[in-house]
């Protein structure tokens, strides 16, 4: 039965969303806000119940997980951060706003000092070594030429390409000659990339769609329910959003909104 | 700017090439395998029962269409090999929910238990900190797990008190930038192998980790989840998404070309004006 | 007080940032002691932080239903859906599981018949979704509309989305699957080209653009540390 009732709020809910598509509307609005509110809830939830219950209330003031083997002492070390999350707390109110900076503070600088070894490390080095033909040739030693030479010549390619990206980045001032063709072929490589990253969000925006199509064609049909009736439903509902988007005089911003 | 009608017809367009193959379904095209999958396929195939794997759930509701297929795929994959698995999220809280939903729908399917089996350890702000504590201790980090139970003697966590010297392979199935964090402060301290799948959106931005080997294999978008099905020879819901994308990436290519085909005449006309003015 | 409101924070910063980075080149057993505790400190200082934004948002919308706003009734249907939510946290007409936590009896998410779950599964996730999936017609119109060759370079940008797009999806792979599997013709299949583009002339671009994020991110924290940069600490004095 719950899932009976679930699968039709469910349906009706993706609907009204997806009715945004014929223009703003009422039915929109009230899922969109109906969401918010919800999600919001799951989050206070999940803080309370995974974070500041197990990891601060159930280390400095009550055990809440009794256990008989084991001996619950507080650790009043954990008062630092909980103080300090509750100083957080203190930018809802304009007048003593800025004590939330020193909590910022603690963890910026915590992340400003933790960052700078690892992102060195793999981002940096890891990037800039892996970008040499040498060591990008290193699998292939001894393979067949059939296989070497397309391996070095992309090997070759790819240390070209960064470098000319890396040309095209760091050498601000005009570009002329050497420099300068080096920059333009540095473009031409960004926007193959920049396309290939536009073909593959095309798809991944696509499939989302995909997704929530195939639910409402296939998740929904197993409870006994025809596509037929869901269809009728989003008819009804863009009928009614339109006669009710109609009452309303049109506004510029709905005509141009896209 | 598109006139209104032009704009509903091409919505109406794309409409029905995503709903009709969907209302009748039916297998013309080949979904062939790519390298870049048969990467982190390959890594778990080889991994001996009784190894752990961490798989993180780095993803939330709004891109659920594309990770979750891919999240079922990999964990029967796992679970098929008797392979331990830690999930764990740390891109949004909502993302606890499709993990643990995820671990109780496969693991009840094939008989694997709660806290003995697999773990899903649920949602932690600041990445940095809970991937790199992670490498030392687990339960420091996480004293309850997403569904507040005590982690204090988990079965799976006494196995593997943490990720450093124990983890055979991390997957990181990442909706926005879990990724690199996961390589910096993650695989590359604690010195285990890591394979991504993330949304096609990112996607083609991972390839210059994937070409460094800093990833073994990289899963992208609904293809790819599509692929690993197929691997595991369960075809669900990625599959059959396959037939709609594809009509609609062949309508959109159509689009372009028309639309092209259209602004190069309007060129030419104007050329050709301004030639009879001069 | 200029002291606590200004110097205070950036010295707070100036000694955590030292002494992680420290740390992080000279491992000591008993500075990682200190190390690691760090880490659950700033996670939990984390969580309080996301309960901020909540606040916001409810507290705009509690204003707008004091103030009688246009629209007003929206704001009601979000401050029902808040409410729900959380009373939905304890399954009034659910007993918990045998095994459930021993912090809290409702046995948190993982009781699927509780009704928290059920607006999880029902609600918030077709919705959160579907919000995004509305993309696919804009992106969509935007393909059509603005993707001109123009120029050299967009025709670049093109020719390289276009491969993308058929490489990736069955019916375009189709196309090319007459030409040989293996020699020199095979390098001109759909899949062949997609997976070259990608790995090589894509995966520069893209190191291109993490080395400089690497280098951005690096002179930041360096710029934090030493107290320069002081954005973080927002506005005023």
């Amino acid at each position: 039965m719950a899932t009976f009732i679930g699968t039709w709020i469910a349906a009706g809910l993706t609907l009204m969303i997806l009715s945004f598509l014929y223009k703003d509307n009422p039915f929109f609005r009230f899922a969109e806000h109906l969401y918010v509110g919800i999600a919001n809830a799951f989050v206070v939830w999940l803080v309370w119940a995974t974070i500041v219950l197990p990891d601060f209330i159930g280390r400095v003031f009550i055990n809440i997980a009794p256990d008989p083997d084991v001996t619950w002492s507080p650790d009043f070390w954990f008062l630092v951060p909980g103080i300090l999350g509750l100083i957080m707390l203190t930018r809802m109110i304009p007048a003593i706003e800025w004590m939330s900076r020193w909590a910022l503070a603690f963890v910026v600088g915590w992340g400003a000092g933790f960052m700078i070894g690892p992102v060195l490390n793999s981002y940096l080095l890891a990037q800039v070594y892996a970008s040499f033909p040498w060591v990008n040739m290193q699998p292939y030693i001894g393979a067949p030429p059939g296989e070497y030479v397309p391996a070095l010549v992309n090997a070759i390619i790819l240390f070209i390409c960064v470098v000319t990206v890396l040309i095209y980045f760091f050498f601000s001032y005009e570009h002329k000659g050497v420099i300068g063709g080096g920059a333009k072929i540095g473009i031409w490589v960004l926007m193959v990339a920049f396309g290939a990253s536009f073909g593959s969000t095309v798809m991944a925006r696509v499939s989302l769609f995909v997704g929530r199509a195939r639910f409402l064609v296939q998740d929904a049909e197993p409870s006994g329910h025809a596509f037929s009736i869901l269809l009728t439903l989003g008819i009804l509902i863009v009928i009614i959003a339109a006669i009710v988007g109609r009452r309303q005089p049109p506004t510029k911003e709905s005509e141009s909104a896209e | 700017m598109l006139r209104s009608w032009e704009r509903y017809l091409l919505y109406g367009l794309i409409a029905f090439a995503v709903f009709l193959p969907l209302i009748f379904p039916f297998d013309v095209w080949e979904n062939l395998p790519t390298r870049e999958v048969l990467g982190v396929y390959n890594t778990i195939e080889n991994l001996q029962p009784g190894d752990t794997i961490v798989v993180a759930v780095d993803f939330d509701p709004s891109s659920e269409p594309e990770l979750y297929p891919m999240l079922l795929a990999v964990l029967r994959h796992a679970f098929s090999k008797d392979l331990y698995v830690i999930a764990i999220n740390l891109f949004g809280p909502a993302g606890t929910g499709l993990g643990v939903m995820a671990l109780n729908d496969v693991g009840g399917d094939m008989g694997k238990v709660d806290g003995e089996d697999y773990v899903m350890l649920g949602f932690k702000p600041n990445l940095p900190a809970v991937i790199s504590q992670l490498n030392s201790d687990i339960k420091e980090m996480y004293r309850s797990d997403a569904n507040g139970k005590s982690t204090a003697d988990m079965p799976i966590l006494e196995r593997t008190p943490k990720f450093q010297g124990n983890i055979k392979y991390l997957v990181d199935l990442a909706a926005g930038e879990t990724v690199r964090p996961w390589i910096a402060y993650g695989s590359a301290p604690g010195g285990y192998p890591m394979g991504a799948g993330c949304t096609a959106v990112s996607f083609a931005d991972y390839f210059s980790f994937y070409q460094s080997g800093q990833i073994n294999g990289l899963m992208g978008g609904l293809k790819a989840a599509a692929e690993y099905e197929e691997l595991i020879e369960r075809k669900g819901a990625a599959s059959a998404g396959m037939n709609s994308q594809s009509i609609v990436h062949a309508l959109l290519v159509i689009f372009i070309i028309v639309g092209n085909i259209a602004f190069f005449r309007a060129v030419m006309a104007k050329r050709a004006e301004a030639r009879e003015r001069a | 007080m200029t002291f606590l409101r200004r110097q205070l924070p950036v010295v707070i910063a100036f000694v955590l940032g030292m002494f992680v980075l420290i740390i992080f080149y000279i491992p000591a057993a008993p500075m990682q002691d200190i190390g690691d505790r760090l880490k659950v400190f700033v996670t939990i200082i984390g969580a309080f932080a996301m309960l901020l934004g909540i606040n916001s948002i409810l507290g705009q919308h509690i204003t707008k239903i004091r103030k009688r706003r246009p629209g007003y009734g929206y704001s009601w249907v979000l401050i029902l859906g808040f409410v729900t939510m959380m009373i939905a946290w304890i399954p009034w007409w659910s007993a918990p599981p045998a095994d459930s936590a021993a912090y809290y009896p409702w046995g948190g998410l993982e009781n699927s018949k509780g009704a928290f779950y059920w607006m999880f599964f029902w609600m918030m996730v077709p919705m959160q979704a579907t919000m995004f999936s509305i993309l696919a017609f804009y992106i969509a119109s935007a393909a059509y509309r603005s993707f001109r060759a123009k120029t050299l370079e967009a025709s670049v940008l093109l020719v390289a989305a276009v491969i993308v797009m058929l490489g990736r999806v069955p019916l375009g792979t189709s196309l090319t699957a007459w030409l040989p599997e293996t020699g020199f013709w095979s390098s001109l299949r759909m899949e062949e080209m997609t997976s070259w583009l990608l790995n090589v002339p894509n995966a520069a671009g893209f190191r291109g653009i993490v080395l400089g994020v690497a280098l951005g991110i690096i002179a930041t924290s360096v710029r934090i540390i030493f107290g320069v940069e002081k954005t973080y600490m927002g506005g005023g004095d």
